[in-house]
């Protein structure tokens, strides 16, 4: 059982591993998660605000640097990332700051940050060859965030 | 005491362009005063040659993210006034409702996220969450309930799918209607927190006027936004056919973005020229929400483009609920889904306006004999305000010349972003820098 009822991938696929939240999400489909809802918001500004009023428990999957190899993942609490919020989003639009307006007024209960480091988010409609790799056991580290909840 | 002054912008990459501002000052002299744009070229009007006419408008949709809405709807209006196309009155009913949900989130951004923190001392709205968490929640709200309306009526808020050549491809159910019309109705409260919050703060706003020209739409049947012929406080009516006479597009050197000017050098569009423009034909609410502030036209304060924006937010939820109603009480004229409107593909060039949020937006396109697209022009509402920005700084910045340089940065930044220029879009404020001579 699970209490996540959303998974919502942020990112851009035409900036390399930017998008390769919405690849995860895709995966995903094949899986069985009958409860969960999938969400691709791609870079959706305020809107994101909107969309996650709408849940209670939220996986949100992202490109986000860390510092680490590139296809490395961390999943993390968003209010963790208060030293280093502002390297650590790729979107014009500050993820994280977005977030904290969310948890201030109306967002769910829980949101946590399935993050993957990029290797490069230049112009591009693929993925550097190190994220690439990793896509079938992000995937499945996803499905247990998911589900350990 | 006369003091040296140097602010220069520093460049920053955006969603929608650059924007730089300039101020040199010696002894309290000013050597330079400008409004620098630097937008990189998107090349849309090129992107669109050798493309059908029933994908245009999907690709210039993506010329803006916040009024992608009102981009695809003039990108139709154009292709069908090339084709003589004509719209039935419930289709154009719907366009005038997605485009009022559209002007109306993208005003409450405005409002609530890009201008409010500026009035009440924040850097972003991210404090604001805290220190006036029932206003953002209610700001919050009235977002989602535009975006709601575009939704319901064009298939998704951003970039709609169901606009198409002719009408719809699908409609919304009138059950949908219905609950809009509620939610609409029930929103007047909200739009009456924002008021009193707005208003609590309008000292904030600087008293400053420079007088200027106003172009909007103009409409006898009422408060232009979707229909309408283009109209100039100072010269009356224009015929849209001159489109490229209105707005005299000119190269300058501080701008790869074009200037424009009409009867003046410069001269404005967005909620304060259309307020201007149209005053007589908004709603009551609307109205009176002016009222409260005291705004009469004309108004030469650009500062003020926030409270038009306001008076206007009233106006769009009138409007909108006039809109259901209307529809509602005829019911809609069912069609199929993926309905595809029957349209006579012939040569020819078409024009179309709309009132974008931040202004009048003007397309053209030509098209061959297969409905291929020759050539594309489009005339953008933030390059329209471009030379009154400049001309408002040069009258302002002497005024203001001797108060501390972080008062005189932080006055223009206010000045640039009451013109809700698409450039401020994706964040709260421009970065600016201060330089040694």
């Amino acid at each position: 059982m699970t209490d996540c009822d959303a998974v919502i991938a942020l990112g851009n696929p035409f900036r390399m591993d930017d998008g390769v939240g919405p690849l995860l999400l895709d995966r995903l489909r094949d899986r069985e998660l009958p409860d969960v809802e999938l969400v691709d918001l791609g870079d959706p500004g305020f809107r994101l605000i909107h969309v996650l009023a709408d849940y209670s428990s939220v996986v949100i999957v992202d490109a986000v640097d860390f510092g680490a190899e590139p296809g490395t993942v961390e999943v993390f609490d968003p209010a963790d990332t208060e030293t280093v919020r502002t390297e650590r989003s790729s979107h014009k639009t500050d993820v994280f700051e977005l977030l904290e307006v969310a948890d201030a007024v109306e967002g769910p209960t829980a949101v946590r940050v399935f993050g993957v480091q990029p290797g490069s988010i230049d112009f591009g409609d693929e993925l550097t060859n190190e994220v690439a790799a990793v896509l079938p056991s992000a995937t499945d580290a996803l499905v247990e965030t998911i589900q350990t909840g | 005491m006369s003091q040296d002054i140097d602010i220069e912008g520093e460049l920053v990459t955006r969603v929608e362009g650059h924007g730089e501002i300039v101020v040199n000052a010696t002894d309290g002299q000013l050597e330079e005063c400008e409004w620098h744009v630097v937008e990189s070229p998107r090349f849309f009007e090129s992107m669109v040659v050798g493309r059908d006419w029933d994908e245009i408008h999907h690709i210039v949709s993506r010329i803006c993210g916040i009024c992608s809405v009102t981009h695809t709807m003039t990108g139709l209006k154009a292709v069908e006034d090339a084709m003589d196309v004509e719209l039935s009155e419930q289709d154009v009913k719907l366009r005038k409702l997605a485009l009022a949900g559209e002007t109306l989130q993208s005003h409450v951004l405005h409002l609530g996220y890009l201008a409010l923190p500026d009035l009440v001392g924040a850097k972003s709205v991210v404090p604001m969450a805290n220190t006036h968490e029932e206003e953002v929640k209610t700001v919050i709200r009235l977002h989602k309930l535009g975006n709601e309306l575009i939704e319901t009526v064009a298939g998704r808020s951003t970039h709609a799918q169901r606009t198409i050549p002719g009408g719809f491809s699908q409609l919304p159910r009138e059950a949908e209607l219905r609950d809009l019309r509620a939610s609409l109705e029930g929103s007047w409260n909200d739009v009456e927190t924002v008021v009193d919050l707005v208003l609590s703060l309008a000292d904030e706003l600087p008293e400053f006027t420079r007088e200027t020209e106003f172009i909007s739409l103009t409409d006898p049947d009422g408060y232009a936004l979707y229909d309408g012929v283009p109209y100039s406080s100072d010269t009356g009516e224009l015929d849209l056919a001159d489109y490229r006479e209105i707005v005299n597009e000119h190269v300058v050197e501080q701008s790869t973005a074009k200037f424009t000017k009409h009867d003046r050098d410069s001269y404005m569009v967005g909620a304060l020229a259309r307020f201007n423009n149209n005053y007589e034909q908004l709603g009551p609410m609307a109205t009176a929400v002016a009222d409260r502030f005291g705004l009469k036209p004309i108004c030469h304060n650009p500062y003020l483009n926030n409270v038009a924006q306001l008076v206007e937010t009233a106006h769009l939820i009138e409007h909108s609920i006039e809109l259901i109603d209307s529809l509602l009480e005829s019911g809609l004229e069912a069609q199929s889904d993926y309905h595809k409107p029957d349209v006579d593909v012939t040569a020819g060039q078409g024009v179309g306006a709309i009132e974008a949020p931040r202004g009048i937006l003007f397309h053209e396109y030509a098209l061959d004999e297969t409905g291929t697209a020759l050539e594309g022009n489009c005339v953008i509402p933030t390059n329209q305000n471009h030379a009154n920005i400049q001309l408002d700084m040069e009258r302002l910045v002497p005024t203001i010349i001797e108060r501390p340089q972080e008062e005189i940065e932080h006055t223009l930044e206010m000045l640039v972003r009451a013109y809700d220029p698409c450039i401020s879009c994706s964040t709260h404020y421009l970065d600016v820098e201060f330089v040694d001579t």
